[in-house]
């Protein structure tokens, strides 16, 4: 059929009515879908703020517990004098006072340089990282009583060296000990431990 | 799209059959040539939609057989429109209908020219339905309506030639005549002239002067028989051959509600006797005409009125669809709501629980995670030491439970540390002294104890090493011995002693080395000194 032939108003009088539907029907569904797309964009939105908040509240929680576990031990810690830069002056002083308290017959130390102290069972990422300097004492003792007096007393000084091998041997196990020498020999290695804040670290390595 | 309207057009008159309650009736009409359409074309108005046949049964109805080569589509059809025009040009309800190939030329098909050649009145109701814009979806004939009552009719061994004669409700009889089921022709006999019902020789007179109108080179006899079928003839009984005195027609009524039956119409609808029209009114609705005399000018609003209907079936089913979608749309859309408000109504549970205000989050200067990480490396540290006093209190409690032990020299160190000092330069904390000891089984000490170790404990372990004599020795090395595994027994009683091994002895006893001594006055020369080494956890968790 020709369009001059068609007949408008005929075919207009048909159609109009389901048009009219069909146009509402058009609308309404556009309208919904509309919405829809808005409802979804809205609760993707809050799910993805509901996703951020539940990680920062993970990691406050995290962060309190953490604090109420370790701040305790953490302030200790940093007022030993283990949190920070290496305590190697107050140390040596320590242990020169202890010797001369004690009135040991002689004792010589050295002290190593610091460098970062690695074992299997300290875990980057778990565990802060640590800088150990290795103290070395060669020891001339009246009693074996003094050894401990000796490391108990340095142990307490700021940075709480840590003893980790000792040998300990009589000189003369014959002859009765004489209070006014030396009557045993000790050779000890202690562990001056320091663990260096995170933003020190960086500082110091700027680029890492 | 089946008539609900039939105008069935005679010479006479035209009647109105509309479709109520499962068949046909006749509702309205006029008189020919003379009489007031207007009841009719009003009642059609009632209902426009209602789609129209116009069914055509006059005697200018003329029919002719010719062939056409065989052509494409569109060839064929200009083809067809030139021969209708030169065989119908006063007409313009004409119509072409190809019947086959013929038997013996396969590229030569046989064609059927149709025309109502004084179609005065047909035009005039066309222009009026035209007028009230009503569908007409087709025009056709009784003749082109024929077929299937030639189909489903004839007989179970039919003969080449058939001949359907109908009794028309004005009283005329059509003849429509078939070869090999072609339509050859039909003819219309006035009711004046028409035999009357139950007047057989005259109608076979009729027949026989009809074949001969049809196809002149025809003869019906026995052996070129035709079937005569005979439709709505009152006062005949059905029967499968009717006598009708000559031997070339073979004449069949059939039962009116069987033939109802096979041709798909209402029982007994079709075949009142008398009225033929209402068979053909009737076949229109279940039956397709073999061609149609109304030029497309006439079905426009028929045209029409097929893309309204489609068009608002189409609406419909987008509408549906639209509806369907919106549902789904509002089915989604109240769903996100419940979800978005659960989302945030655990949102500001958050925000309550996590309260920025909070005095706790700013008290210290240092990351709580960071202090975490210290604190556990510094834990671990000091995991990783022994107390010097733990280890000289299991020493001591040992000697003291034996008199005669005398330490000459003790050592401690981490395993790790040994294990490192091992492989550097090869048991380095061993040769101190300047004594390389040996274990029993000729290994170092270290490395089964490790081993051991490792497997047995998570706690840091550490090597003790105590060298030391029997005091007073009288040269009795059996009580030197005893003395020495007494203490050995007493180191192992510490919770904390993981193994305790002997690596050097008051005499070496091992029947694969040599043993030398001397016996003299002397006995303050002689010495039983032994070497142990010991295992020890830093704490006394037990393994």
């Amino acid at each position: 059929m020709n369009l001059p032939k068609i007949d408008w108003i005929y075919l207009r009088q048909g159609l109009l009515s389901a048009g009219m539907a069909l146009l509402v029907c058009a609308l309404v569904w556009g309208g919904t879908t509309l919405y829809h797309t808005r409802a979804t964009a809205t609760q993707a939105a809050e799910q993805q703020r509901l996703d951020g908040l539940e990680a920062e509240r993970s990691e406050l929680t995290q962060r309190r517990e953490a604090l109420r576990k370790f701040a305790r031990i953490y302030q200790q810690l940093a007022l030993d004098g283990v949190v920070g830069s290496e305590q190697r002056l107050a140390v040596v002083q320590a242990t020169r006072l202890a010797s001369e308290a004690l009135r040991l017959p002689y004792l010589k130390y050295t002290t190593n340089p610091q460098q970062a102290f690695e074992a299997p069972w300290l875990v980057p990422g778990v565990t802060a990282p640590v800088l150990v300097s290795q103290l070395d004492l060669q020891l001339g003792l009246v009693h074996e009583l003094d050894l401990l007096r000796l490391l108990g007393q340095i142990r307490n000084a700021p940075g709480r060296p840590q003893v980790l091998s000792c040998s300990l041997e009589m000189l003369s196990p014959d002859i009765a000990p004489d209070p006014d020498r030396a009557n045993l020999t000790g050779n000890c290695q202690l562990a001056l431990y320091s663990i260096p804040r995170e933003s020190a670290l960086v500082a110091a390595n700027p680029e890492n | 799209m089946k008539p609900r309207h039939v105008a069935y057009l005679t010479s006479s008159e035209v009647v109105l059959y509309t479709w109520d309650n499962s068949q046909y009736v006749p509702v309205s009409g006029y008189e020919l040539p003379n009489g007031d359409p207007t009841p009719l074309v009003s009642y059609l108005r009632q209902t426009p939609s209602a789609v129209i046949a116009i069914l055509v049964d006059v005697l200018e109805e003329e029919h002719q057989q010719a062939t056409i080569a065989r052509l494409g589509r569109r060839d064929q059809s200009a083809m067809l429109a030139r021969k209708l025009a030169r065989a119908f040009p006063r007409t313009n309800y004409r119509n072409a209908a190809v019947q086959g190939r013929l038997p013996n030329e396969p590229q030569t098909a046989r064609i059927l020219l149709s025309g109502l050649t004084k179609a005065e009145h047909l035009g005039a109701l066309l222009g009026l339905l035209a007028e009230a814009k009503l569908p007409v979806a087709r025009v056709c004939s009784p003749a082109l309506l024929s077929r299937p009552l030639v189909d489903k009719l004839r007989p179970a061994s039919p003969a080449d030639a058939t001949l359907l004669v109908s009794r028309q409700r004005e009283g005329s009889l059509r003849l429509t005549f078939y070869r090999d089921r072609n339509l050859v022709g039909s003819r219309l006999i006035r009711r004046s002239v028409a035999a009357a019902p139950g007047d057989i020789p005259r109608l076979v007179r009729q027949l026989e002067e009809s074949v001969r109108y049809f196809d002149a080179a025809f003869a019906p006899s026995a052996t070129n028989p035709v079937d005569v079928i005979l439709l709505c003839e009152p006062g005949t009984e059905p029967t499968a051959a009717l006598g009708t005195g000559h031997d070339g027609f073979r004449l069949l009524v059939p039962d009116p509600v069987a033939a109802a039956a096979k041709l798909g119409l209402g029982t007994g609808a079709g075949l009142k006797p008398g009225n033929a029209d209402l068979l053909f009114v009737s076949l229109l609705r279940q039956h397709a005409p073999a061609g149609d005399f109304a030029p497309p000018a006439d079905r426009r609003y028929f045209e029409l009125h097929r893309m309204r209907v489609f068009g608002r079936a189409a609406c419909v089913v987008l509408a549906g669809g639209a509806l369907l979608g919106s549902a789904l749309n509002v089915a989604g859309i109240l769903r996100l709501t419940g979800e978005t408000a659960n989302i945030q109504a655990t949102i500001w549970s958050l925000y309550r629980e996590m309260d920025p205000t909070s005095p706790s989050r700013d008290l210290y200067t240092a990351d709580p995670l960071e202090m975490e990480r210290i604190v556990r490396a510094w834990q671990l540290l000091e995991k990783h030491v022994v107390e010097p006093r733990d280890l000289f209190s299991l020493v001591s409690a040992a000697v003291d439970a034996n008199p005669d032990i005398r330490v000459d020299r003790i050592e401690w160190l981490p395993l790790q540390a040994v294990t490192a000092a091992t492989a550097d330069s090869g048991s380095a904390a061993d040769e101190q002294d300047g004594e390389p000891v040996e274990s029993e089984a000729g290994t170092t000490a270290t490395e089964p104890a490790m081993d051991e170790a490792g497997a047995a404990t998570s706690s840091p372990v550490f090597r003790l090493v105590i060298r030391g004599h029997i005091q007073p020795f009288a040269g009795d090395y059996p009580l030197a011995f005893m003395n020495v595994r007494t203490f050995m027994q007493a180191l192992r009683a510490d919770r904390r002693v993981i193994s305790v091994k002997a690596i050097k002895e008051p005499l070496d006893l091992n029947p694969r080395s040599t043993l030398t001594g001397e016996v003299t006055a002397d006995l303050k020369t002689e010495k039983a000194g032994f070497t142990l080494n010991i295992l020890v956890r830093a704490s006394d968790e037990p393994a």
